[in-house]
C-alpha cells in the first residue's frame, strides 16, 4: 500500500514537472490560435479558434522562404559539424601522429573560447571574403564544433580495437572502415549529436543576425520584426514561433528512438 | 595453403621489448601453437605476422615473399580474434560475407560461400540474427566462419577459445583439430593454455619474455624440456625442480640434497661416483614419475613427510616436504588412492631415465645418456647447445 502510494506521489511530481515544461509551448500555440482580438485572453482553451495570427504572420513574412533559409543554415551547420567532427575524431582516435595533442587541444579550445571573442574577427574575415549577407557566411565559421569532436572521439575510443583490426584484416582501408564499421556502430551517438547540433543551429539567433543584417534572413530574424518599437504583436509572433518549432519537433520524432537509446546507453556505460 | 617464415622479428615499445628476435618457420599445413604466459609477447608476434603492427626489426615471409611492408589485406591471412570482433550492426550472414563483399565478390558468389560455411559450422539457422543475439559458442563459430569464408593462405588465431566455458572449449578444440585435418590449413595459434597446445598442435613454440625458448612436437617439449622455464610451465602440476649438489663422474652423476640421494648412471660400464668435487645443478622430475614407497624401502631415493593430499577424481596429488621440516617440496601424482596419509613419513622412487638435469645459471637442459633405458630424444631447443655427449664432458 505504501509502495503504491509512493509510486502515485512520484508520478504526481513527474506530471507536475512535465506540465511545467510543456505549458509554455502549449501557451504559445494557444495564443497563436486565438482571434487577433483575444490575444490577451487568459482562458485555457483558445476558443473560438482562428488562423488570423497565422495569416498576419504570413502576410508580413515570407514564412516558407524564411523556414527554408533557416533549414539550409541549420542543416548545413549540423551536417558540416558532424562531418568535420567525425573525420577529426576518427583521426584522433585511430591514429598517432605528430602534434596530435596540440591539435586536439586547439579544437577543444574553440569550444571553451566564448563566442564574443571570435565574433568580430570572423565578421571581418567574412567581410574580406565577401561573404557577408550570404548563408554560406553564416555556415562556414561554425563548421568546427569542439564539443562534437570531444564527444565523438570518446565514443570512438570505446569501440574495441579488435573490431577495427578485424575490418583491416577483412580488407577495409581506413576510409572504408570509417563508413562501414565506425559510423554504423556509432549510429545512436551520431543521431543524438545530430539533433543536438541541429537544434542549436536552428535556434541560433545572434550570429545570423550579424551576418545577414540586411537580406533574406532566417526565421529567428523574421520573428524579431514583431517585437517592434510600438509594442509587441503577440499573435503573429506566436504563430511564427510555433511554425519555427515544427521542424525541430519533426526531427525529434524521426530520430527519437535513436536518441533515447543513445542516452540510455551512455548512462549504462 | 601458405608457409610462414619469421626472421629476426622484434618489437619494442620504448624500453619494453615485447618480442625479442624471433626466427620461426611454420610449414605449409602445419598447426603451430605459440604458447607462453601472459605478457610474453604472443599477441604482439601474431599481430606482426598479420600486419596489424609494424615490426621494429626483422622480416615476415609468406610463401617466400617478403610481406613485411605489405598491408594486412594483401597478405592473404585471416585472423580470429579473442573477442571475436564481430560487426555488431550486421547479421550473421553479413558478418560472414563481409570480407568477400569488401573484395568485390559478386553477390551470388558471396551468398553461395556464406551458405556453405554456415552449413559447415552449423550456423544456417542463425544467419539472420545479430551478434548480440548469439551465445558465446555461436559467436565463436561466426568468427571462425568469417575467417574460413575467405579461403586464406593461413589462419592466425589469438586465444579464440578463451571466452568459452570448459565443456564447450573441449568440444570446440576437437572441432578445430578436425577442421585443420580436413582443410590441411596452415594455422598459427596463440594461447596460454597448455592443454590447447598439447592437444591441437603439430608443433608447439614456447615463448618467454619475448624470446622463443623451445620449438617441438608436444611430446618433445613435454618429455625433453629445453629449460627450467619450459619444465615449470608444462604439465599440471608442472615438473618438480630441486636444487641439488651433484658429483659428476665419467660414468654418471650422483645428486644429493635434503632428503634426496640419487644415482644417475650413464651408459657404459663403470661406477657412479660416490664422492668428489661437487657442483650445483637443478634436478627435475615430473610428478607422475615419482612412485610412492615405504619410507625405509631400499629404492626410496627421496624421503620426506606428506603435507597434503588432493583428490582429482581418478588421480590423487600428494605434496611432500623432503627431509626435515622446511625442506623443499615435491608433488607426486598417481592413480587414486596413492596410499599416503598427510603427516606420515613417505619414501619416493624414480626411474633415473625420467630425471632431467638443468644448469642452475642458464636454466638450460643438460643432456645425459642414461644407462638403463634407451636415450632420450635429442632436444629440439632453439640453440642446440648441449648435444648428447655424456654430461661429464659437456660440463666446463
Ligand atoms: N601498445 C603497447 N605499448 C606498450 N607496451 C605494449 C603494447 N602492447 C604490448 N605491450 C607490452 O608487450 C608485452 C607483450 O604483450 P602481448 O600483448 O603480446 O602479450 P601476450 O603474450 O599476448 O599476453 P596475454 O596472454 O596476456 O594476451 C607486454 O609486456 C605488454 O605490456
Ligand atoms: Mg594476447
Amino acid at each position: 500500500m505504501t509502495d503504491r502510494l509512493r509510486a502515485v506521489r512520484g508520478h504526481l511530481v513527474l506530471a507536475a514537472v512535465g506540465l511545467a515544461c510543456v505549458f509554455p509551448i502549449y501557451w504559445m500555440y494557444a495564443t497563436s490560435l486565438r482571434r487577433p482580438g483575444d490575444v490577451f485572453a487568459t482562458s485555457l482553451l483558445p476558443w473560438p479558434l482562428s488562423l488570423g495570427s497565422y495569416r498576419e504572420a504570413a502576410r508580413e513574412l515570407d514564412v516558407v522562404g524564411l523556414l527554408a533559409n533557416t533549414a539550409v543554415v541549420a542543416v548545413g551547420v549540423a551536417v558540416g559539424q558532424l562531418l568535420v567532427a567525425l573525420l577529426a575524431a576518427y583521426a584522433f582516435a585511430a591514429y598517432r601522429f605528430r602534434g596530435e595533442k596540440l591539435l586536439y587541444l586547439a579544437m577543444i579550445g574553440t569550444w571553451l573560447i566564448p563566442f564574443q571573442v571570435t565574433m568580430l574577427p570572423n565578421y571581418v574575415l567574412l567581410y574580406q571574403a565577401g561573404l557577408l549577407n550570404t548563408l554560406a557566411g553564416v555556415i562556414l565559421p561554425q563548421l568546427l564544433s569542439g564539443v562534437a569532436v570531444l564527444l565523438l572521439r570518446s565514443h570512438m575510443r570505446s569501440i574495441p580495437g579488435e573490431l577495427l583490426e578485424a575490418a583491416r584484416m577483412d580488407g577495409r582501408g581506413s576510409w572504408g572502415t570509417l563508413w562501414t564499421v565506425v559510423v554504423p556502430v556509432l549510429r545512436p551517438a551520431l543521431a543524438a549529436l545530430a539533433i543536438l547540433l541541429f537544434v542549436t543551429a536552428w535556434n541560433e539567433y545572434f550570429w545570423p543576425a550579424m551576418v545577414l543584417q540586411r537580406s533574406g534572413a532566417v526565421i529567428q530574424l523574421g520573428i524579431r520584426g514583431f517585437l517592434g518599437t510600438e509594442g509587441v504583436r503577440w499573435g503573429p509572433l506566436m504563430a511564427a514561433s510555433g511554425l519555427a518549432c515544427l521542424p525541430v519537433f519533426a526531427l525529434y520524432l524521426v530520430l527519437q528512438r535513436q536518441v533515447v537509446s543513445a542516452f540510455v546507453r551512455s548512462g549504462l556505460r | 595453403m601458405s608457409r610462414i617464415r619469421l626472421s629476426g622479428l622484434r618489437k619494442t615499445y620504448g624500453d619494453t621489448v615485447a618480442v625479442d628476435g624471433i626466427d620461426l618457420d611454420v610449414a605449409d599445413g602445419e598447426f603451430l601453437v605459440l604458447l607462453g604466459p601472459s605478457g610474453c609477447g604472443k599477441s604482439t608476434l601474431l599481430r606482426m605476422v598479420a600486419g596489424l603492427i609494424e615490426p621494429t626489426d626483422g622480416r615476415v615471409l609468406v610463401d617466400d615473399a617478403d610481406v613485411t611492408a605489405v598491408p594486412p589485406r594483401d597478405r592473404d591471412l585471416a585472423m580470429v580474434f579473442q573477442s571475436y570482433a564481430l560487426y555488431p550492426h550486421l547479421t550473421v550472414a553479413s558478418n560472414l560475407g563481409f570480407p568477400l563483399r569488401v573484395r568485390g565478390e559478386r553477390r551470388a558468389v558471396v551468398r553461395e560461400k556464406v551458405a556453405a560455411v554456415a552449413a559447415e559450422l552449423g550456423l544456417t539457422e542463425l544467419l539472420r540474427r545479430r551478434p548480440k543475439e548469439l551465445s558465446g559458442g555461436q559467436r565463436q563459430r561466426v568468427a571462425l566462419g568469417r575467417a574460413l569464408v575467405r579461403e586464406p593462405g593461413a589462419f592466425l588465431m589469438d586465444e579464440p577459445l578463451s571466452n568459452l566455458d570448459a565443456k564447450l572449449r573441449t568440444s570446440t578444440r576437437a572441432g578445430l583439430s578436425a577442421l585443420h585435418r580436413r582443410l590441411r590449413a596452415t594455422v598459427l595459434y596463440v594461447t596460454h593454455d597448455q592443454v590447447e597446445a598439447m592437444t591441437m598442435a603439430d608443433r608447439v613454440a614456447l615463448l618467454d619474455g619475448g624470446r622463443l625458448v623451445q620449438v617441438g612436437t608436444p611430446a618433445e617439449v613435454y618429455d625433453a624440456p629445453a629449460t627450467t622455464f619450459v619444465a615449470g610451465f608444462l604439465g599440471s602440476p608442472p615438473m618438480n625442480l630441486l636444487d641439488v649438489d651433484a658429483v659428476v663422474g665419467p660414468h654418471g652423476v650422483r645428486a644429493r640434497a635434503v632428503g634426496l640421494d640419487l644415482s644417475l648412471p650413464d651408459a657404459g660400464p663403470g661406477p657412479v661416483p660416490d664422492a668428489g668435487s661437487s657442483r650445483a645443478l637443478v634436478l627435475g622430475v615430473r610428478p607422475e614419475h615419482l612412485v610412492v614407497r615405504a619410507p625405509d624401502a631400499p629404492d626410496a631415493v627421496l624421503r620426506g613427510r606428506v603435507s597434503a593430499v588432493e583428490n582429482l577424481g581418478s588421480e590423487e596429488l600428494a605434496r611432500c616436504v623432503l627431509g626435515a621440516d622446511g625442506g623443499p617440496e615435491v608433488t607426486v601424482r598417481g592413480p587414486r588412492p596413492l596410499g599416503v596419509v598427510p603427516g606420515r613419513e613417505v619414501g619416493l622412487a624414480v626411474d633415473p631415465a625420467r630425471v632431467h638435469l638443468f644448469d642452475p645459471d642458464s636454466g638450460r637442459r643438460l643432456e645425459r645418456r642414461p644407462g638403463a633405458v634407451s636415450p632420450a630424444p635429442s632436444s629440439p631447443a632453439v640453440e642446440p647447445a648441449l648435444d648428447d655427449r655424456p654430461l661429464a664432458r659437456s660440463l666446463p
